[in-house]
């Protein structure tokens, strides 16, 4: 929790430092956008677009041909580096948990490995932050120790694969489980090029002195695996050009600060005695272009939101996701409608929705209107969703150990329309459903969707307010045991302020 | 016989052999200890290996729920608790791998039943309850 307000923190302090290089002029660069920023459509908080140009790439270039850079393509592999980074992230756990908690389930030997491999694996029943939010950070390390060393978004694909078989078979005394499997290595992907895209934001290799300290230790906090690497290598202090990939061709942040009320007894409406009450903050951060880089290397565009919420008896991180474009095709001359390909990680826990998952996405991203002149555009997207493993709230299973969700696979599907007017004011529309079978848990099949309303309103270049609306439905068959069905309602009410500052 | 029909019916023991598991129940060797009295009860066992075994002791609680902890550990498998009041009422049930602090409902006074459920059990088990009023 603490960790997660500080990655904001520094998240948005990371986005500002990044948008100080938007003064270095357009045509120095191949990859400014000559129209205003496309911002994508998702079920997330609206952001409004940015100005064109908002954040450029960095274009200091006059040392590119004099200075080495290390980190441009091709990068040379550092297999035997990144291993024992990757052995290092569980040993530090383990460790800790040994020597100092003394844990039984950290007594590793011969035998307990033993066991792990000749005994089947099982469904764990830890709690939901621990299984859908530590497993995927850990796994985001395991993909950065390749991703800090040289290797590719693909090269870098298996790693967390890797690691998390090694932890679960060897790390660890109890029995291998599918589901830490599965969210730390998928998860693991999602929000590891995300933090290794937002700690690029936070690195400047043309910063010197108090400047450069601050960005190392900004994007170490962001990304703890190749702030390391940048330490032991020596690159904390090397000055050099900065790859192209380290700046996005735009990038726009938005905090939101308000109210929000939300329906607690699976009722539909907000009546008193049947909703809570919470404070709000919410930050979400569109990265890269629709247009421009939705076909470019995975993750070149991608959303991550986070939000935190109280009081209540939940934890106060509500949700956290990113999702990230892993391929995409034009399917007209003007590339205003495309066929993308997504992957995406989601942690929603609030009184009215649980779910966690690792989802791949698939379908068509528009752009229809003016843009270019800022007058009146649309964004849409269509999509289909495979649901690896998704964890959703139970009403039956119950454990000692606090799990209260069942596990499985399944699919849906996600509607958004975002509709931009003269970038002053946006509403946005969206609806997403899907269905879980489950694997593990109450034998059950859950159908589930949400319905949003977003509007937004840009009073200054920085600040602006917002409303959304809301309705989130659940119908649940149980084997045996009596079928439930929720309708829940959130409201909120909020402050905006977009990191960098709206332009007209 | 042929050679190859050997070297079939070989190979069709070897498979029936390895489908058909050794059921395991617990024994000396896992140092089975029970202390039942009246209002405490405790059930312990180690060094358990992939145990498949479900058995059950009468335990008389003269208070209503009893409070139920658990100092074991079982990476594998399960260990399934069930326990039942004077009247055959399931009063607590729950899958016990770890460090377990717990109450059960309440029930009626009197016999209790207090059931064991293993299966694929590997590990140690060491449960107690002691009554409440």
């Amino acid at each position: 929790m603490t960790r997660l307000v500080v990655w904001s923190c520094l998240l948005l302090a990371a986005v500002p430092l990044a948008a100080q290089e938007s003064a270095a002029p357009a045509e120095d660069t191949n990859l400014s956008i000559s129209g205003p920023v496309v911002i994508p459509t998702s079920l997330n908080p609206f952001v409004p677009p940015a100005p064109p140009g908002a954040v450029k790439a960095d274009t200091r270039p006059t040392m590119a041909d004099t200075v080495g850079c290390p980190d441009c393509n091709p990068r040379e592999k550092r297999f035997w580096l990144a291993s024992l980074e990757l052995m290092s992230v569980q040993l530090l756990p383990w460790g800790l948990n040994h020597f100092v908690r003394d844990a039984e389930w950290a007594d590793i030997s011969f035998k307990s490995w033993e066991n792990n491999l000749e005994n089947p694996w099982q469904w764990d029943d830890n709690q939901f932050l621990n299984n859908q939010f530590s497993h995927p950070y850990h796994g985001a390390m395991y993909f950065n120790s390749a991703r800090a060393n040289g290797y590719s978004f693909w090269g870098s694909f298996a790693w967390p694969f890797a690691g998390s078989m090694m932890w679960e078979l060897f790390g660890e005394a109890w029995a291998p489980s599918p589901n830490d499997w599965l969210n730390t290595s998928l998860g693991g992907i999602s929000l590891g090029e995300s933090l290794w895209r937002l700690s690029s934001l936070a690195l400047d290799n043309t910063a010197t002195g108090s400047e450069r300290m601050w960005r190392e230790i900004g994007g170490a906090a962001l990304n703890p695996v190749r702030g390391f690497t940048r330490l032991v290598r020596g690159e904390v202090n090397d000055v050099g050009p900065n790859p192209e990939d380290y700046r996005p061709s735009s990038i726009q942040a938005v905090l939101d600060v308000g109210y929000r009320r939300i329906s607690t007894d699976g009722e539909p409406g907000l009546s008193e005695g049947s909703a809570d009450d919470q404070w709000n903050i919410g930050m979400s951060l569109r990265y890269g272009d629709l247009l421009t880089d939705v076909r470019r290397s995975p993750f070149s565009y991608f959303q991550i939101d986070a939000e935190l919420a109280g009081p209540g008896d939940q934890r106060k991180l509500t949700r956290l996701s990113s999702r990230g474009s892993l391929a995409a095709w034009p399917l007209d001359h003007a590339s205003r409608h495309q066929f993308a390909v997504l992957m995406s990680y989601n942690y929603f826990d609030n009184p009215a929705f649980t779910f966690g998952g690792q989802s791949g996405h698939f379908g068509i991203l528009s752009l229809w209107g003016d843009r270019e002149r800022r007058k009146f555009w649309v964004e849409t997207e269509a999509l289909l969703t495979g649901i690896a493993i998704g964890a959703t709230r139970s009403d039956y299973y119950q454990t000692i150990e606090g799990r209260n969700y069942d596990y499985g696979t399944g699919g849906g599907g996600v509607l958004n329309a975002r509709a931009h007017f003269h970038n002053r004011a946006s509403l946005r529309l969206g609806y997403s459903g899907f269905y879980i079978n489950t694997i593990d848990g109450a034998d059950s099949k859950h159908y589930q969707d949400v319905f949003t309303v977003e509007g937004r309103v840009r009073l200054t270049h920085r600040f602006g307010l917002g409303a959304q609306m809301s309705q989130y439905n659940r119908t649940s068959e149980y084997v045996g045991l009596a079928d439930v069905t929720q309708h829940s309602t959130l409201a909120r009410v909020f402050v905006s302020t977009a990191i960098p500052r709206l332009e007209d | 016989m042929t050679p190859r029909f050997l070297a079939l019916a070989a190979s069709a023991a070897l498979l029936m052999a390895g489908c058909n598991d050794v059921v395991t129940q617990i024994g000396p060797e896992n140092d089975p200890i029970v202390t039942n009295e009246v209002g405490t009860f405790r059930y312990e066992a180690h060094d358990l290996d992939d145990v498949h075994e479900e058995f059950s002791f009468i335990w008389q609680n003269p208070g209503t729920q009893a409070k139920v902890l658990h100092r074991g550990f079982v990476p594998h498998g399960s260990n399934i608790i069930v326990i039942l009041d004077a009247d055959g009422t399931e009063v607590y049930r729950h899958d016990m791998l770890f460090e377990v602090d717990d109450v059960t409902a309440a029930g009626v006074p009197g016999d209790w039943t207090v059931e064991f459920l293993l299966h694929g059990t590997t590990g140690r088990i060491d449960m107690q309850l002691e009554t409440l009023p």
